[in-house]
């Protein structure tokens, strides 16, 4: 089944130190769908982090919507937006944002400990597994900066989510490593997930089958490859 | 929700901090625990010191320095009962005994009493634990805790305490232990006990018999031939008499009390300063608590983006509100358990030099004040938690992931 997210006539403000509000994000309609990787492009304060922290329901909206499939989740009580977000939203940020003084395992099985969602038993080491991490490390800050983003792609795959949120995920890696990454979420989105990507990495770009460019936070089209 | 090993993971990155916190706390906690578990001790103590003294007798003046003359054997100064008076006294019919008490002298600093053989038995509890009682002048008999053994031979010396340097010298009586009372828990643990003719014969005082004749140990003693005396101790016959005692020994020429009186009097001071202190202590450790919120949020706005983080991985704010809030719970509960167990011992350790200074026997236990002190400071703590997690809780921390 694929399934779809939807952004309708959205637009967030923020309001500045003198208490000022001004437009952080515009974006009229835009459409996710499942299977391809959407890449959102722009300068830095253009707005990407900003579309991701929609997407995830982690920022109020001034207006529009945010449809996932049939659900309108823009409208959702914050406690169940905490909930869908746990259980279909992958998070992957720019330098992984891993606890450091957890244990790989510890920081793939974290969101295990948000509430009452469960995994089959050894879905923690099948992912640590599948990405080659090495569990018996007692702290994550001792991995390599490759083992690191690997427990960070774990982690975000804890629940199966259908829709990646990847947030300039090869800003901080080398070409090899940068490299691994573009090929996993090509995986990810052959598995028919939804990937979008805040990136203005050219090599991601590439990849990816939609190209939304922001400008000034303002989403301006959408470029399909 | 489970917000452990998170929180495990912030104690681990930051345990200088955590450790420093919990320090804190624990010092605060110990203080309040050790002052509250001392002064209790200090008041089982002196009741079980005064509890083998019925009534005391001695001239008009001060009944807490009489008090600590003959109960705590402190040194100091009390004016002298009249003759008169010690002699009416010691043939009284409601007294089961009367046993006049002299002080002034000490060997290698531990007191030496003169008293009569009644009031001996009364503080060994009925019977000595070795040894037999004085038959003549020149024996002694010593407390428990006395250094000296049976058989030893000594010599004593003037003074006692602060008098001691005014008038130092020894006597030429050489005295002979020849029995050893039983565990008192008091001061008189260490007194050297003679008869109470032998204190007043080195002082060159009538020895409460006639000179001329048979020299008698005690009762009964010779009217003509008594001396003054710091105080004497009764044992009245009845309840009835030990109040009729009281009421006609409180006169122009005398004073008596029952030494729970005093004491009652001292532990109301005690008491109240207690009270004081305990605020104070409470108040104390609330303001470390509060200083340690203060650095907790100081020490947590470092981390929010990892706060951030668990919000972007689907983490409810409750899991923050909970995360921050465990981590002070877990300071403040830590810091109160091993306050307690410090302040326990350090009520052990003040309780051995209080006990080696002044002979009681002090005992300190944890008792429901002090757990009362520390689930107080625990539930402050708890409260107080609240302030950071709930400042997280309503921060758009989410920002910091920008």
């Amino acid at each position: 089944m694929t399934s779809s997210l939807r952004l309708a006539s959205i637009s967030v403000a923020f309001s500045d130190a003198k208490g000022m509000y001004f437009s952080a994000l515009t974006a009229n309609d835009v459409n996710f769908k499942s299977g391809q990787i959407t890449v959102v492009s722009g300068p830095s304060g253009s707005g990407k982090s900003t579309l991701l922290h929609v997407i995830a329901g982690l920022i109020p909206l001034k207006s529009g919507t945010v449809t996932w499939n049939t659900r309108c989740v823009s409208d959702l009580s914050e406690v169940l937006r905490d909930r869908w977000r746990l259980k279909n939203i992958g998070y992957l940020f720019q330098d992984f944002q891993l606890i450091p003084d957890l244990t790989p395992t510890g920081n793939v099985a974290l969101p295990l400990s948000f509430g009452r969602h469960s995994v089959p038993e050894n879905r923690v080491n099948q992912l640590l597994n599948d990405f080659s991490v090495p569990a018996s490390r007692s702290k994550t800050s001792e991995l390599s900066r490759g083992e690191q983003q690997r427990v960070a792609f774990a982690r975000a795959l804890l629940f199966d989510p259908p829709i990646i949120l990847a947030d300039e995920p090869t800003a901080s890696l080398d070409k090899a490593n940068a490299a691994v990454v573009i090929e996993r979420l090509q995986n990810l989105a052959c598995d028919g997930k939804i990937v979008i990507v805040a990136s203005h990495d050219t090599d991601l770009i590439a990849a990816g089958h939609v190209i939304l460019h922001l400008d000034h936070g303002v989403v301006c089209e959408a470029q399909h490859t | 929700m489970n917000p452990f090993p998170f929180v495990a993971a912030i104690i681990r990155k930051d345990w200088w901090a955590t450790i420093a916190f919990i320090t804190l706390v624990a010092i605060a906690t110990a203080l309040g625990v050790a002052m509250i578990a001392q002064e209790r001790a200090l008041r089982s103590g002196s009741a079980r010191a005064a509890d083998r003294f019925d009534l005391i007798v001695s001239a008009p003046g001060s009944q807490t320095d009489v008090m600590l003359k003959t109960v705590f054997l402190r040194s100091g100064t009390v004016e002298l009962l009249s003759p008169e008076v010690t002699a009416k006294l010691l043939a009284d019919p409601r007294a089961e005994f009367a046993a006049p008490l002299g002080f002034g002298d000490n060997h290698d600093g531990n007191p030496i009493v003169g008293t009569t053989s009644d009031l001996i038995s009364a503080v060994s509890g009925g019977a000595l634990a070795e040894g037999r009682m004085f038959a003549s002048y020149d024996e002694a008999v010593v407390g428990f805790a006395s250094t000296l053994a049976i058989g030893a031979k000594f010599n004593a010396e003037h003074g006692h305490g602060d008098d001691k340097a005014e008038s130092e010298g020894e006597h030429g009586t050489t005295l002979t232990v020849v029995g050893r009372m039983k565990l008192a828990n008091s001061p008189w643990d260490r007194a050297i006990i003679l008869p109470i003719e032998q204190m007043w014969l080195v002082h060159n005082l009538p020895f409460g018999h006639n000179p001329i004749g048979h020299k008698n140990i005690g009762a009964p003693f010779d009217a003509r031939f008594l001396s003054g005396v710091p105080a004497v101790i009764v044992k009245p016959k009845t309840l009835s008499d030990a109040y009729r005692l009281r009421g006609d020994y409180r006169s122009e020429k005398s004073t008596a009390f029952f030494p729970a009186e005093v004491l009652l009097e001292l532990y109301a001071l005690m008491g109240d300063i207690r009270q004081l202190m305990s605020i104070m202590a409470l108040g104390t450790q609330a303001l470390v608590i509060a200083a340690i919120v203060a650095g907790v949020v100081a020490l947590l706005r470092v981390h929010r983006k990892p706060f951030a983080t668990l919000r972007a991985l689907g983490a409810p704010r409750r899991y923050v509100l909970t995360s921050v809030w465990l981590y002070v719970a877990i300071i403040v509960g830590s810091g109160s358990l091993i306050g307690l167990i410090l302040g326990w011992m350090a009520a052990q350790v003040v309780s051995k030099f209080l006990s080696a200074s002044t002979g009681m026997t002090l005992s300190p236990t944890i008792g429901a004040s002090e757990l009362l002190l520390v689930a107080s400071l625990l539930l402050a703590g708890c409260v107080l938690a609240l302030v950071p997690a709930v400042r997280f809780y309503r921060e758009p921390i989410i920002e910091s992931l920008r």
